[in-house]
């Protein structure tokens, strides 16, 4: 899994994994003949090139030595990021600025907003035709763009986040808020836990959440990074979405237990052991349900678009990964593009089942022929990024207290957006 | 020490505030192997000083650590007064002990350390406010009453652990080795004190010691075990003037007794070395003698003897001979200052006062 | 007075490595709280900036009664289990009882347990989940299940009893170690002066454990005044701010909002509370028999 939120145990895994490499072209820290004069540096994950799955690992590295076949005067020196995202994130920011970044690197799409303010990356607009940037769905294309329309990075993969439901008690997808606490009451009358979601101290709260925020057209942050959702139309937006979870709860639709939930599996839990209805996920959790489930159960899940206010009022959260250029070097940004494009964004998603950026890719290949892609692509149409600001993560961390004091009747939504809203006011002053 | 001070008594006269004391076929075994103490009997009267002398090993200690009911009991009685006490912990006994290394309270200041016991059996403060400055008093510690162990030398902590047990006025004394980590003039003071108080505060004693010679100085009577058995039970001068055994009779007595092998018959016996003496026991066949010091006398007739060392004790004079017949022989003298070492004599043995044992037995034979 | 200067050498290594491992990062702290430092920019000046943030902001109240609750019950907690598992070990070892060794290693296990899994383990026992472990045992037995960890009240006692659980080896081996120092003769002088087993425990176990109850204090106070990792697995110090302590706040705030300076002030500030206890234990542990 590679999201937002990579699962930590995973990640380690793959790290200390010992590769046996097919020749001296691939090693732990290199792609190239080793006295290749021309060298770039490029910073992944572990998931791919240096996967701990032998087939994933043989797979990219094929394509790799295929790309770098073209270019046999250089060598690309790879480094390794932890799964300490937002830690390898802000620190590879500051080895950017201070001229001791890498060429060519993986970006968190949470991230990608600190980068293109910070004016680190290098044009990509070259290497890529006119359609291909049309076809990206539109919250990638904006998020990957800066204001002269230049290209500073390739989205190469989303995730977003989705309704699961049992069809065998809830048939058709809820669309709307009131659907949705329908829906969870009459599984709730059947002996489930209603719907499920995320409310904890953690990242996925407040990315859950925020869906029925955007839905109603609301922003965090105003054009200039400073956090508005506590102003004019915004704070009414934010306490309907509020209102929405906490009627959820009161109502019993959602166990008060969505406080504690603090990690995506304990969905695939509840789904597992029959007593789940309806949960919020993400994308991903549909070929884990797959593997879990037994074809029988499985077969009465389906997942749907995340229900707004109303029903063509939709938001839905994405996440995913870029690959950006900090190199100066016309060839070590074409390389760059070239490995974000033709390696991750294309083969790489199909071979993964990661969810391509743009919408022709879907038919490009058959790994994506399944109904369930279909749903993600028409739900990305919708597709919100979270805005690429150094102030969201006290943001998401202020909304997550928000929302466990509100759901656990420790504060009233008023009095708690007031309070989340000043901290973070604070907070942006002392950035 | 003043021992002028009344003993806290109400009725103010000598009551036997002690109790008798009875083992029976008492046993304690701590595994397989031969057992701790292997069935010992004993029964001490009221207010009797008894003391267990062994050597280390013994069961003399394991005995009284039974009796204190810190160790449980493998087999046999122990009864207080009376009553059999095996099934009661140490708390229930009434008995008080002063152990080996004083065992005080490093965090209890003298009067603390005296007062414990009678608070724990729910004396209230004053009462044993009251009690502890009486007991200070008898044992000269009234000045140190604040001071804490760290703080004293040897001797005041061995007082300390004394009043801690005279203060409750148990039905048992118990002291383990009380003496042994004083040097040697303290241990003379305080093997006076500790008789001296016995006189003045009669109590149900068992000592336990394995220096001779404070058992035979202390002693009511002496019981002495070897092998987790009693050797011998006696007044001081009955063990030291008829042994039951070869082994009390090498364990009592300083210089300790000379022995030598021989053969008794109507002749008299012979010792393997070939000397001849006159006897007049009535047993016959092989033998063990043994002679105690003063049981030589220098004389113009006897073993020829040579001098060897000279130990000049003032009153007397200890003399070690080299002689042929017996070997190295103790003898007590008369102080003179004219013997050196090197000067030879002869030494003659006085028959009606020597010990006569069966070689294979170790029993006194007669 | 060794007046040999070469003494120095010998020093060299020790100063070089506590001045290395504990005072530099500390000055670190200490100038970074009155620097502007984000985690996204170094240094642009200095100032009291940090601490006025940081002190001013309005969660910090609750966190500080968080950090005061956790701690407390922590600190009791994991003294009173240390204690009693440790006489535990010791009365089973007199007695020469089977499965002292395995309860030992028991006991240890849990202390090398990192925190972040210890966490992990305790989220699935008080799972509220239908099939969560502790309350599906209270079902089975006929009890109602209890809301362990989305009630702010339970998950403040929650968390202390995950951390309790793995943090009393450590009180455990103090105490074991302390307990087993202590002479046997004075349980024996005691108990021949009628002291019941619970007056030994009050007027010899207790005194003469007197140093080993304030080293003991003092570090597992540090220990919990110190302790995220437990929480961040468990509640993250949800639900709202039900269980977030001034360790996990400083974290937050220098990982969530980059806040290096505020974060810095704030540790400051635990700093301060850990050498004020330890004073204060100092003090009252020490003034009784100090010698």
């Amino acid at each position: 899994m590679r999201f937002a939120f990579a699962y930590p145990l995973t990640a380690a895994l793959a790290l200390t994994a010992t590769a046996a490499l097919p020749q001296d072209l691939i090693t732990r820290d290199r792609v190239g003949p080793a006295d290749a004069p021309n060298v770039m540096t490029f910073r992944l994950t572990a998931f791919d090139l240096y996967s701990s799955d032998d087939a994933t690992r043989e797979f990219f590295e094929e394509r790799f030595l295929a790309l770098m076949a073209e270019y046999p005067d250089w060598r690309i020196e790879t480094q390794l990021q932890t799964d300490n995202i937002g830690q390898e994130q802000a620190r590879m920011l500051e080895q950017v600025r201070a001229g001791r970044g890498p060429d060519c690197a993986m970006i968190d799409s949470s991230q990608l907003g600190l980068f293109k303010s910070a004016g680190v990356l290098s044009p990509m607009n070259a290497h890529f035709t006119q359609d291909q940037i049309d076809d990206l769905f539109p919250f990638v294309r904006d998020g990957v763009s800066d204001a002269d329309g230049n290209i500073l990075a390739w989205w190469w993969f989303t995730s977003l986040q989705v309704l699961y439901r049992d069809t065998s008690l809830v048939p058709d997808a809820p669309a709307t808020w009131e659907d949705l606490q329908a829906a969870a009451l009459t599984t709730v009358e059947a002996g489930r836990e209603g719907v499920l979601f995320n409310g904890g101290r953690w990242e996925g709260t407040a990315f859950d959440w925020l869906p029925n925020f955007w839905a109603q057209g609301g922003e965090l942050v105003d054009a200039d990074g400073r956090p508005v959702f506590n102003e004019g139309d915004n704070r009414d937006k934010m306490l309907a979405a509020i209102n929405f979870y906490k009627d959820l709860v009161d109502s019993g639709a959602a166990p008060s237990r969505v406080t504690t939930i603090i990690n995506y599996d304990e969905f695939n839990a509840a789904a597992a052991a029959g007593t789940a209805g309806l949960f919020m996920g993400g994308n991903w959790q549909y070929g884990q349900l797959r593997g879990t489930l037994s074809e029988e159960d499985f077969a009465n899940w389906e997942l749907s678009e995340l229900p707004g206010p109303s029903a063509d009022q939709r938001a839905t959260g994405t996440g995913g990964w870029t690959i950006g250029a900090f190199s100066d070097d016309a060839t070590a940004v074409e390389i760059c593009a070239r490995i974000a494009y033709e390696i991750y964004a294309t083969e790489g998603n199909a071979y993964q089942g990661l969810l391509p950026t743009s919408a022709s890719l879907y038919d490009a290949y058959d790994a994506f022929d399944g109904p369930e892609y279909d749903a993600f692509a028409e739900a990305l149409v919708n597709g919100v990024a979270r805005p690429g600001v150094a102030i969201y993560p006290e943001i998401s961390n202020q909304l997550q207290v928000l929302l466990g004091d509100v759901l656990s009747g420790s504060a009233t939504p008023e009095d708690a957006l007031d309070a989340a809203a000043a901290a973070v006011d604070a907070a942006f002053e002392r950035l | 020490m003043n021992m002028t001070t009344a003993r806290p008594d109400p009725s103010g006269q000598a009551v036997p505030l002690g109790a008798t004391l009875q083992l029976r076929d008492l046993v304690k075994r701590y595994g397989p192997g031969p057992a701790a103490v292997d069935g010992i009997n004993l029964d001490v009267a009221a207010n009797e000083f008894v003391v267990l002398v062994g050597p280390s090993g013994c069961g003399k200690s394991t005995t009284l650590r039974l009796i204190a009911g810190l160790e449980e009991v493998t087999d046999g009685v122990i009864a207080i007064a009376g009553d059999q006490v095996n099934h009661l912990g140490a708390a229930a006994r009434d008995v008080a002990m002063v152990f080996q290394n004083y065992a005080l309270y490093p965090h209890m200041n003298v009067a603390q350390n005296i007062g414990f016991g009678l608070r724990r059996r729910g004396a209230s403060r004053a009462e044993a406010k009251k009690a502890v400055a009486e007991a200070a008093e008898i044992l000269e510690l009234t000045e140190l009453m604040h001071r804490l162990p760290g703080d004293l030398s040897g001797g005041q902590k061995q007082r300390v652990a004394m009043g801690r047990a005279i203060v409750r006025n148990p039905r048992l004394f118990l002291f383990d080795e009380p003496l042994s980590n004083l040097d040697a003039r303290l241990r003379l003071t305080m093997r006076t004190e500790i008789k001296r108080l016995h006189a003045r505060v009669p109590t149900t004693t068992i000592y336990v010691t394995h220096d001779q010679t404070e058992a035979m100085t202390m002693a009511d009577r002496v019981v002495v075990m070897n092998a987790g058995k009693i050797e011998q039970i006696g007044t001081p001068m009955e063990i030291y003037d008829a042994p039951v055994s070869r082994f009390v009779a090498g364990f009592v007595g300083a210089p300790a007794m000379t022995f030598a092998d021989g053969m008794l018959d109507d002749q008299g016996l012979t010792l393997n070395t070939g000397l001849h003496l006159s006897c007049t026991a009535q047993h016959r066949g092989p033998v063990t003698l043994g002679l105690r010091p003063e049981a030589l006398t220098l004389g113009d007739s006897g073993m020829a003897a040579k001098l060897d060392m000279l130990e000049p004790l003032g009153a007397e004079t200890l003399a070690l001979w080299q002689t042929e017949a017996l070997g190295a022989v103790w003898v007590r003298m008369p102080p003179d200052p004219t013997l050196r070492p090197g000067a030879t004599a002869h030494l003659q043995p006085d028959m009606t006062r020597a010990h006569l044992f069966d070689p294979v037995t170790g029993r006194r034979v007669t | 007075m060794i007046r040999d200067r070469r003494v120095w050498l010998w020093f060299a290594p020790v100063m070089l490595v506590l001045g290395g491992v504990y005072l530099v990062p500390v000055a670190d702290v200490i100038r970074f709280s009155f620097s502007d430092a984000t985690l996204l920019r170094p240094v642009t000046g200095y100032g009291l900036d940090g601490y006025r943030a940081a002190y001013n902001d309005d969660s910090l109240g609750v966190v500080l009664r968080n950090t005061g609750l956790f701690t407390l019950l922590s600190v009791i907690s994991l003294q009173a289990m240390g204690l009693a598992i440790a006489l535990l070990l010791v009365r089973g070892d007199r007695r020469r009882l089977y499965g002292m060794g395995a309860l030992r290693t028991i006991v240890l296990a849990a202390w090398v347990i990192p925190g972040i899994a210890n966490g992990l383990i305790w989220q699935m026992l008080f799972s509220e989940a239908p099939f969560g472990a502790i309350n599906s045992t209270l079902r089975l037995i006929g009890l109602a299940p209890v809301a362990w960890l989305s009630d702010p009240g339970n998950a403040m006692i929650s968390a202390v009893i995950a951390n309790v659980w793995q943090g009393s080896a450590f009180s455990m081996i103090v105490f074991y170690a302390a307990r087993r120092a202590v002479d046997p003769v004075l349980y024996e002088a005691a108990s021949v002066d009628g002291a019941s087993p619970v007056a030994q425990f009050i007027f010899i176990t207790i005194p003469q454990m007197r140093g080993a109850l304030l080293v003991n204090s003092i570090l597992v106070t540090i220990q919990t005044l110190n302790t995220f990792d437990t929480i961040l697995a468990l509640t993250g110090g949800g639900p709202g701010r039900a269980t977030e302590v001034l360790s996990l706040n400083i974290f937050n705030r220098v990982f969530y909002s980059y806040d290096l300076g505020g974060g810095s002030a704030l540790a400051v500030l635990l700093l301060a509370i850990s050498m004020a206890l330890t004073v204060i234990y100092l003090l009252v542990l020490m003034r009784k028999g100090a010698r």
